[in-house]
């Protein structure tokens, strides 16, 4: 490299030859499929659904587990994508103020004919006890997850 | 410093200048997923209110590169990133041990890994929502450098990875790897491979596409 100019850098027309063909793709990521460590624990997108509940109201873990009336070491089981029983499932779906029954959907532990409503990524959660607050986008876009699981 | 590179802005047509960094830090991997998690997060609500099926969902949405950060501690592990217009558009991960060539030409021989690799979600086409990406080029750009690395580390352009689905076409029809086949010790992804004379093609311009 010479002054930061690579000495082979892509000519322009390599460049949009490549770039239209690219562009006609729907995807180029490689690497893995779901999580790295293995396959993707069927209560992930739940976690991540309560990551942001609780960042967008800076609630700690042991204030929605209060909250929910659930005790702390189950809402660390469904932050960490484990599977918890039916009945703490529709506890927290009342705090979230969603339905009980998509909720369990979403969580893979029932059927749903709303296909759409699974896999909230995971990752968008916070793990600390006063998680880190949400930008305007997250916000909003958490509503929107919420109203599509509402009712 | 970085290298400078060119991308393509799809609404324009025109060449941007970019740069593309090597040896990207735990805390650039978390500041890019801080910028994209919003993006990632509008996506999802966007994709449920269209109702459209989770299949088609992009099939990255649910990484996190701060989760991935950790892999940097690792020898021979290597993240790369491009820039322009003030935000990252797409970054890379490489192996540079550890992995050898399967194309029974090569077969044994030590290659370039791209362990991941992932465009910003603006960059992102979703004919589902009619989205389009606003950078062009960047898988492209990329691929072209972690075939670089693989002559550096004189690798002589061989380059692996495993593909998501919706990346196969990319990977076979446009860079005009050898398509291995799927590899179930890697969640029956498929592996792709750049043979040498496959590498020095692409580079070129003469993918099989």
């Amino acid at each position: 490299m010479i002054g930061g100019e690579s000495m082979d850098r892509a000519t322009p027309e390599w460049l949009r030859r490549f770039a239209d063909a690219e562009a006609e793709c729907p995807s180029v990521s490689a690497g893995a499929r779901q999580r790295a460590s293995g396959e993707q624990p069927r209560g992930v997108a739940l976690a991540g659904l309560i990551g942001l509940w609780r960042r967008s109201r800076g609630m700690s873990s042991a204030a929605f587990a209060a909250m929910a009336g659930i005790e702390v070491a189950e809402l660390e089981r469904l932050e960490r994508g484990d599977e918890v029983g039916g009945g703490v499932l529709a506890q927290v779906a009342g705090v979230l103020g969603v339905s009980a029954e998509k909720l369990i959907w979403l969580c893979g532990q029932g059927t749903s004919s709303e296909a759409a409503l699974g896999g909230v990524p995971e990752g968008l959660g916070a793990r600390g006890s006063i998680p880190e607050p949400l930008n305007p986008r997250q916000a909003a876009a958490l509503n929107e997850i919420i109203r599509n699981l509402a009712g | 410093m970085g290298e400078r590179v060119q991308v393509v802005e799809r609404a324009s047509g025109q060449l941007v200048e970019a740069t593309l960094h090597e040896g990207l830090t735990t805390r650039d991997l978390e500041v890019i997923e801080r910028s994209w998690a919003a993006h990632r997060a509008e996506l999802v609500a966007a994709l449920m209110g269209a109702g459209v099926e989770r299949r088609l969902w992009p099939e990255s949405l649910h990484w996190d590169w701060g989760r991935k950060a950790p892999l940097l501690e690792l020898l021979l592990v290597n993240a790369f990133g491009v820039a322009c217009r003030g935000g990252w558009q797409a970054v890379m991960m490489t192996k540079t041990a550890g992995y050898d060539a399967r194309v029974s030409s090569e077969a044994g021989k030590p290659l370039v890994y791209v362990d991941f690799v992932e465009t910003a979600p603006w960059n992102w086409t979703i004919s589902e929502l009619g989205r389009l990406p606003v950078f062009k080029g960047l898988g492209s750009v990329l691929i072209r450098r972690a075939v670089q690395q693989s002559r550096a580390e004189g690798f002589r352009g061989r380059v692996g990875l495993h593909a998501l689905p919706q990346a196969e076409r990319f990977y076979g029809q446009v860079c005009g790897m050898t398509r291995v086949g799927p590899d179930a010790a890697k969640q029956d992804l498929v592996y792709f491979e750049f043979t040498r004379q496959q590498a020095d093609a692409f580079i070129s311009g003469g993918g099989d596409r």
